[in-house]
């Protein structure tokens, strides 16, 4: 429509638009119809959530339902929540947990160089406070987001981790990261087994971690250095609790 | 014995000071908190420069005979992971430790020892702790020795009970400079006995 046409196409502009003006017009009212239905149904999920609003509170597994199914047409629960004063609650329970998961950040940011794994979150961090679940997690994690903070998260072999700095992982070593998720380590030999990579590349992507403090040296582990994961120790912590 | 440390007691690199200046700090600090937590459940008052604890006995006789003392087990070596903290890093260790105030030399006047009194409760609570224990066993105004304080009766089941008489001496300290308390020397200027008001 937007190409200049000559002879008898010309002519044709004005009708090309009253078609469109018909086609356009029966969208609208599609979309107010809609915009309407859209409207009786947040209402609808507002009765339901003021009607099970306690319930909302107490159990995760209703709560994560609940806020997928909010999700799936298009609402985001938490702006939902704030219409109706009954279901504050719903919404402090999450900026709880925000302002709880930049605790924890803060407070690890010097042992793990501010990535942590949502397993260590959930289990470590969170197991005292009350039970929330991944989803739920993340959903508060995406919050954090809006503040330009430099929170991220990123997947490592399906298991996930926050990133609260605001660093990229190169490829080189989001990859050492996956070798440090089976063993707790990684060396320039294990990089040379499993990668093909030559030493010098290794010992600079290991060394840079390193100083960001990704990693910890050490030394002590016969003739090769080994380069830690400090999200081990929780790892550690945590086969040991099911032992028991 | 591993039921006294946290998880990151075996994390394998916490044996090798690190090179990262920030995360280094950590782990000074770490190592901190496991000497402190370690010394407070064997209810330790000492520990050897090597990170071994020692009752007083042993120590008084090792100071009396300028012993070597006998090797022991040790909280910087963890031989599940096999793994040992350097001399070097000892020494980064024990040296924030007494700037921190949370330990200082068995031998308090060279402060040259090679063993520590460990505070695993800082000075201050100490001292309010027996300032509690004079007030309620009403022992205001009058005169205590320092043994009666530390290995008396009226002390068992308080928490500073059995602590080393230098030590508790440096605990009274805060309670001097507030004017609260008032040592007794004997002729050779030591302390026996101390005053509370």
């Amino acid at each position: 429509m937007n190409h200049k046409k000559f002879g008898l196409a010309a002519f044709s502009n004005p009708n090309d638009k009253g078609y469109a003006d018909i086609g356009s017009n029966v969208l609208n009212k599609q979309n107010d119809e809609l915009n309407n239905q859209l409207q009786i149904f947040q209402k609808r999920l507002i009765e339901f959530a003021k009607k099970h609003n306690a319930e909302i509170k107490e159990n995760p597994e209703f709560r994560s339902k609940f806020i997928r199914m909010c999700s799936i047409i298009g609402i985001d629960p938490l702006q939902l929540f704030d219409k109706d004063k009954h279901l504050f609650n719903v919404e402090d329970f999450y900026y709880e947990i925000c302002v709880k998961i930049i605790e924890i950040c803060r407070k690890t940011k010097d042992v793990n160089g501010g990535i942590i794994s949502f397993d260590e979150l959930l289990n470590i961090y969170f197991k005292d406070i009350r039970k929330i679940n991944k989803e739920e997690l993340e959903k508060s994690i995406n919050m954090i987001k809006s503040l330009d903070g430099g929170f991220e998260i990123f997947e490592i072999r399906g298991i996930k981790f926050l990133r609260s700095v605001p660093n990229e992982l190169t490829s080189d070593q989001t990859k050492i990261l996956e070798i440090c998720s089976i063993l707790g380590y990684s060396s320039i030999s294990l990089l040379k087994a499993n990668l093909d990579w030559k030493t010098i590349r290794s010992r600079s992507v290991l060394k840079e971690m390193v100083s960001n403090g990704l990693l910890w040296v050490d030394e002590q582990a016969g003739n090769e250095t080994l380069y830690w994961d400090p999200s081990y120790i929780t790892r550690n912590m945590d086969t040991r609790n099911t032992h028991i | 014995m591993a039921s006294a440390f946290p998880p990151v007691y075996s994390f394998p690199p916490l044996y090798t000071p690190q090179p990262n200046a920030l995360i280094r700090e950590q782990q000074v600090s770490t190592w901190i908190d496991i000497i402190l937590q370690y010394c407070k459940s064997k209810d330790s008052w000492c520990m050897t420069f090597e990170g071994s604890v020692i009752d007083l006995s042993t120590l008084m006789i090792e100071i009396a005979t300028q012993g070597i003392p006998k090797e022991r087990e040790s909280i910087f070596k963890n031989n599940d992971i096999q793994r040992a903290v350097p001399q070097s890093f000892m020494e980064e260790i024990w040296k924030k430790l007494v700037s921190d105030g949370k330990a200082i030399s068995t031998d308090i006047k060279t402060k040259n020892s090679r063993t520590f009194y460990i505070f695993w409760k800082n000075v201050d609570s100490w001292a309010s702790l027996i300032l509690q224990w004079f007030e309620t066993t009403t022992k205001l105004n009058q005169v205590v020795t320092v043994y009666e304080l530390t290995q008396g009766d009226e002390s068992i089941g308080w928490e500073f009970y059995g602590m080393p008489e230098p030590m508790m001496i440096h605990c009274l300290k805060p309670l001097l400079a507030r004017n609260r308390a008032t040592l007794m020397k004997d002729e050779m200027g030591k302390v026996v006995a101390i005053k509370v008001v």
